[in-house]
């Protein structure tokens, strides 16, 4: 802006370019110095007041760009100082490419779209396809590598993906893909996306942005649950005495025949087949791994976290996530409930089969530690029916406070609970993560 | 694509290279081509030899050694060729190592900097075209460049892995996606389309901007001056010339003078059989006397005098007539034996003779006219003697008597004569050759015809051509001992400094040699391409003219002009117009490009205000007789209307396809509500009936996906209300109604929305009875 006022005002007082190349000339200066003003002007507004202009435009001088504008100066000050109309032809030569590089980006960038294609839900460590949709909607001019630079964040972190567009004809679409694999789980913000380009020289980059946001949530990573979890869980419930009548294709009921111990209910008495063999024979029931669950995930963290406390937390939360989803896979006669305590309480409740298993995975991707979570809370409001109905399991943090808890207690409401602590020496053999 | 940037790159820098070693007249940048072409199959293709970084690092310190010894070692000229010697040792260095995006970069800026080099070192019409062809060869070689880098860089990162980037805080892997064309070609003809189209507009941009810079030349500090202080300047009208100059001109028919002849005592003009006596065959017009040599420059050296009184005029019979084309020169043409010059402040100088005008502003003057004086036929006899037997090509070149009378004046036209024995010290050489020549002969004229005979012998000959071969000796020596081939100014310059070696003093003088005459007989036009130098040799108290130049020079110069006239006007013009652009001035661009703009803008705007201030009807009579006449279509006013006309019809077209445009997005969206609210109305009802259920359609279900995932849910409410299998049927017919097209009747309409109301009501009452 002040080189443009200068050049007006400098030649408006002392009139030289006039003098020396007469009335064109000075209505070139003025005319030249002006537009250098106003521009200058723009940028000062610009970078002042950024909500006034697309603040999404940027122009970018490469490496390459720098080196050849020098070249250009030297043999432009090389022509003048040397007389010669040659090298100021050659000088010519450079200019224009560089000009047309400049307008080509600048024209290639206008009128264009930006889609996004995600998936609604992916799981941590997974790796998914992006597909990213430019479209040109000029009418008569093709778009030449077009660098899409998409935009992924997460709190502080980000990170950013990128497709190239070799060419987009004009008044079409391209599609293009990137595949991501995100390490942790949480709400993920897509966009927006950035478009370069330096077609058709390499001289010049332009790039605009385009508002195309999205959201993805990222659901804690499944694993893969060991023989020893489903024994953990059949532990203390042999010679289950509530017999449950089953039916269907699918009924899991299972029985065997042993002879008589001491100490065995009489009814269970088979005499059948008692008399068949001459020797007391009892019928065994199996207990039936379809019974009701139960998961509570305490989300308690303290209030100092030591160094581990949030991949134990983490790890906690994959392994809830295993055990519903391996429940619900697996078990197609039994229900699972899940309640998860952490900033705000949650409670998803499935009926038999896979429904709704993308409200629990959201609650699994958003949920949020606190370390306000007194232990009482964790269980409070459930009642002694669903005690035995459901087979209940807490994961927790402090599981050691709710063991102690509950081999203190005589009047615990929830006697057969299963509490496990979410430490990698409590959860390794239960399960296992893919790396 | 790799293989297709490689041989780019080597048709560049070979095309560089080539440009520069003729440009040079030297085979060394030539050798470019083979090593290009070597290490393209060796280095690039077959990936079989390869230089590390270091030998390569110590490659180019030896560059720089052998350039840096050329540099100190020669004159002005060597100094520039040992920087563009250098920039081809950098450009070996660069090709046999292994290109990665570094090497690639380098090696297209030296080949730049080769054709700026080259550039200096010609003008000729040839580096016009290559600079062209460069042209289209460099902005493909970088279009392919960037289309292999940034495919490569994808693809790289498609073989190798994940890139993490943007933080460091990691949040996950990404993999680069590439969208290719449909036909999954890079380099297809839609990109060497496009790569065309962008060179052109290129080319015209670039032309532009070499029409509308500013000659505002700052070679020896003289901002905003438009004299041509030194260097490369016309023979005959500057005071200091380079050898070399003379071979531009004579490429050049832009006119010089016209002269006409008339006889003073009778008041009327010569007759064509009169002038073509008085002329000869080819006339010499003298112009700029330069006294001292020096590096391959002759200046002139002022020594203050008196000028030569006009009075003389009076008696003279002959009035030469001369007007000359503007040339931005104080110098003035005369012919034969010049007495007096009248003119705007005019007059001849002392010593030299050169007659000259002062002028304290001759940028933008038009022609200049002036008369010199003569006297017809042989000289005065009082005043000169007549030698009749020297061979025709001696002319007498007459001074008064006073000069030699012991005069004051003539004392120092001793001195100034003295001057004229001068010899610079590294020509040894060539006043070796001269007294070798000369032998034992003490007679100045047989001296002096012995050299002519010895540059008309056989090993000598005439030719425009610049090419030096030994640029690090004089100019002088290099045509006296190497070339032995080269234009009037060569001969001149060296019969001169022979003369001197050999005790006669002499001095170069440039001017014009021949000419033609008009149609009409009376008008003798004189050329750039009639150019010439010839020596003056001081024998006997007189200045003799002595042209050593080969009669080739004529046939030369004949050829030159019918090549003029013989050719097709395209070629010529083409040629005049590069002549024009290589020689630009300040004076010549104000002239020719910024002056008829001007004009043009003014006249646009005159009109313009007539038109508004005029009688429309008349406007508008004038504007159909204008169409009615195509004579005039093809004028300024013509191209005027033309330009108005496409800029009204390009606004008329772009308005009415915005207005079609909006028109059509307006209907759309009216059809497309109408059509949403009548036709799902029901179905987003149920969509929202359900919602109070906490059952919510996600964005990847169909409806009837999510119809029947609701129907777990939704089997109490439903069983209800009595509608166990209806909301089936619902989606079923939506998706007719929907996507179908088939319209609900009444009815239906009817009996869908009591099944809503029962189902809504049963909602309502669970809602409830929850609460």
């Amino acid at each position: 802006m002040v080189l443009g006022l200068t050049l007006v005002v400098f030649e408006m007082w002392s009139g030289r370019v006039y003098n020396q190349l007469g009335s064109a000339g000075r209505v070139a200066a003025i005319l030249s110095g002006t537009a250098f003003s106003v521009w200058g002007l723009k940028e000062v507004i610009a970078s002042l007041f950024p909500s006034w202009t697309k603040s999404s435009d940027s122009f970018l001088l490469p490496v390459e760009g720098w080196a050849y504008l020098i070249i250009m100066c030297v043999l432009f000050i090389g022509a003048l100082i040397g007389r010669s109309n040659l090298l100021l032809m050659v000088f010519a030569s450079m200019a224009g490419p560089f000009i047309m590089n400049g307008w080509f980006t600048f024209t290639m960038l206008r009128r264009l779209n930006g889609g996004r294609s995600l998936p609604e839900r992916v799981m941590a460590g997974e790796t998914f396809t992006t597909t990213i949709i430019l479209e040109n909607r000029k009418s008569w001019l093709a778009v030449w590598l077009m660098r899409v630079l998409d935009s992924v964040t997460k709190g502080n972190s980000y990170i950013k993906p990128e497709v190239m567009f070799v060419r987009i004809p004009p008044r079409e679409s391209r599609q293009g893909h990137y595949q991501l694999r995100l390490h942790e789980r949480g709400r993920y913000r897509f966009g927006p996306m950035t478009v370069t380009t330096r077609f058709p020289l390499g001289l010049v980059q332009r790039g605009t942005g385009l508002d195309v946001n999205d959201e993805l949530l990222v659901y804690p990573r499944v694993g893969t649950l060991t023989p020893k979890w489903r024994k953990l869980l059949q532990y203390s419930f042999e010679l289950v005495t509530d017999v449950q009548t089953q039916s269907g294709l699918f009924h899991d009921e299972m029985s065997r025949i042993r002879e008589y111990r001491a100490g065995d209910d009489p009814r269970m008495i088979h005499w059948k087949t008692s008399a068949r063999t001459n020797e007391l024979m009892v019928r065994e029931y199996e207990e039936s791994r379809d019974r009701d669950l139960l998961l509570i995930v305490d989300c308690w963290q303290p209030e100092t976290p030591t160094l581990t406390s949030p991949d134990e937390f983490e790890r906690g939360l994959c392994f809830a996530t295993t055990v519903c989803m391996e429940h619900l896979r697996g078990s197609r006669e039994s229900s699972l409930s899940v309640r998860l305590v952490g900033q705000t309480l949650v409670k998803w409740q499935g009926d038999k089969g896979e429904s709704h298993i993308d409200q629990l995975l959201d609650a699994f991707a958003e949920v949020m530690s606190s370390s306000q979570i007194p232990p009482e809370a964790v269980v409070e409001g459930l009642d002694d029916q669903q005690s035995r109905q459901f087979r209940v399991v807490l994961l927790s943090a402090r599981a050691e406070k709710f063991r102690d808890e509950l081999n203190h207690s005589t009047e615990s409401r929830f006697p057969e609970m299963q509490v496990l602590g979410m430490s990698a020496e409590e959860l390794s053999p239960l399960f296992y993560q893919a790396k | 694509m790799r293989q297709i940037l490689f041989i780019s790159l080597t048709v560049m820098i070979s095309l560089s290279g080539i440009v520069f070693a003729v440009a040079e007249g030297s085979p060394l940048a030539g050798v470019t081509l083979l090593i290009a072409l070597a290490t393209l199959f060796f280095v690039d293709i077959e990936d079989k030899f390869s230089v590390p970084v270091s030998i390569a690092n110590t490659l180019g310190l030896i560059a720089f050694f052998v350039a840096g010894i050329e540099f100190f070692g020669g004159h002005i000229e060597s100094r520039l060729l040992a920087g563009g010697h250098l920039i081809v040792y950098l450009t070996w260095v660069n090709l046999i190592q292994k290109k990665g995006n570094r090497q690639i970069w380098w090696l297209c800026a030296l080949s730049i900097l080769q054709i700026a080099t080259a550039s200096v070192l010609t003008t000729s019409m040839w580096f016009g075209a290559a600079l062209i062809l460069y042209s289209f060869v460099a902005t493909w070689t970088l279009s392919v460049f960037l289309l292999y880098r940034s495919t490569k860089e994808t693809d790289d990162a498609q073989k190798s892995g994940p890139l993490e980037q943007g933080s460091n805080f990691v949040v996950g892997d990404a993999w680069k996606g590439v969208s290719r064309d449909v036909d999954h070609r890079l380099v297809n003809s839609r990109f060497v389309l496009v790569t065309g189209v962008v060179t052109c507009l290129s080319l015209a941009i670039g032309l532009m901007f070499f029409l509308f810079t500013p000659r505002v030349w700052i070679g020896n500090y003289s901002l905003f001056g438009d004299e041509a202080v030194a260097g490369r300047s016309l023979t005959g009208f500057t005071e200091e010339v380079r050898l070399g100059d003379m071979s531009e001109i004579m490429e050049n028919s832009a006119p010089v003078m016209q002269v006409t002849l008339h006889h003073r005592q009778q008041k009327r003009p010569f007759t064509l059989k009169e002038a073509e006596a008085y002329l000869g065959p080819d006339p010499l017009f003298r112009g700029t006397v330069m006294e001292e040599y020096e590096n391959g420059r002759w200046k002139q050296v002022h020594f203050p005098g008196p000028e030569t009184p006009v009075s003389q005029v009076e008696n003279t019979t002959i009035e030469q007539k001369y007007r000359m084309a503007p040339l931005n020169s104080s110098t003035l043409f005369s012919f034969g034996d010049a007495v007096g010059v009248s003119g705007r402040r005019a007059f001849i100088e002392p010593y030299s003779d050169e007659l000259k005008r002062n002028s304290s502003n001759r940028s933008g003057e038009r022609n200049y006219e002036y008369s010199v004086y003569a006297n017809l036929g042989p000289p005065d006899a009082t005043n000169s003697q007549v030698r009749e037997s020297w061979p025709p090509y001696y002319k007498m070149f007459f001074a008064p008597s006073e000069y030699f009378s012991g005069s004051r004046l003539g004392q120092q036209r001793g001195g100034y004569v003295g001057r004229q024995l001068r010899v610079p010290d590294d020509l040894q050489r060539v006043t070796e050759l001269a007294q070798s020549v000369v032998a034992d002969e003490e007679n100045d004229y047989l001296k002096v015809q012995r050299l002519l005979q010895y540059f008309d012998g056989p090993e000598f000959e005439y030719s425009l051509d610049l090419s030096v071969t030994d640029a690090s000796v004089d100019p002088l020596e290099d045509f006296l001992f190497n070339r032995k081939s080269g234009h009037c100014e060569y001969y001149a310059s060296a019969m001169a400094i022979m003369l001197r070696g050999v005790g006669v003093p002499s001095r170069l003088v440039s001017g014009f040699k021949g000419g033609s005459f008009d149609s009409d007989g009376l008008t003798f036009r004189v050329q750039q391409l009639h150019a010439h130098s010839w020596v003056e040799a001081f024998i006997d108290g007189t200045w003799l003219t002595v042209d050593p130049t080969p009669a080739a020079r004529e046939v030369a110069v004949q050829e030159l002009e019918d090549s003029f006239f013989g050719l097709s006007e395209l070629w010529s013009n083409i040629r005049q117009i590069w002549s024009t652009g290589v020689r630009m001035s300040k004076s010549q661009q104000q002239e020719l490009i910024y002056t008829p703009l001007q004009t043009v803008a003014v006249q646009s705007w005159d009109s313009l205000k007539d038109f508004a201030q005029s009688d429309k009807t008349a406007t508008l009579r004038s504007f159909v007789a204008f169409l009615r006449s195509p004579r005039q279509w093809f004028s300024v006013t013509g191209g005027i209307v033309a330009f108005v006309l496409m800029v009204l019809l390009s606004a008329i077209v772009w308005c009415v396809k915005k207005l079609i445009q909006l028109i059509r997005s307006i209907s759309n969206a009216r059809s497309m509500k109408r059509r949403h609210r009548s036709e799902v109305q029901f179905f987003d009802r149920f969509v929202q009936i359900l919602s109070k259920l906490d059952i919510h359609q996600s964005p990847s279900q169909t409806a009837r996906e999510f119809v029947k995932s609701s129907l777990v849910e939704l089997k109490q409410p439903l069983s209800d209300a009595g509608l166990s299998e209806w909301p089936e049927e619902l989606v079923e017919l939506f998706y007719q109604v929907r996507f179908g097209g088939s319209t609900m009747s009444p009815q239906q309409s009817q009996r869908i929305d009591q099944e809503l109301k029962k189902l809504q009501d049963c909602v309502d009452q669970r809602e409830n009875a929850q609460s």
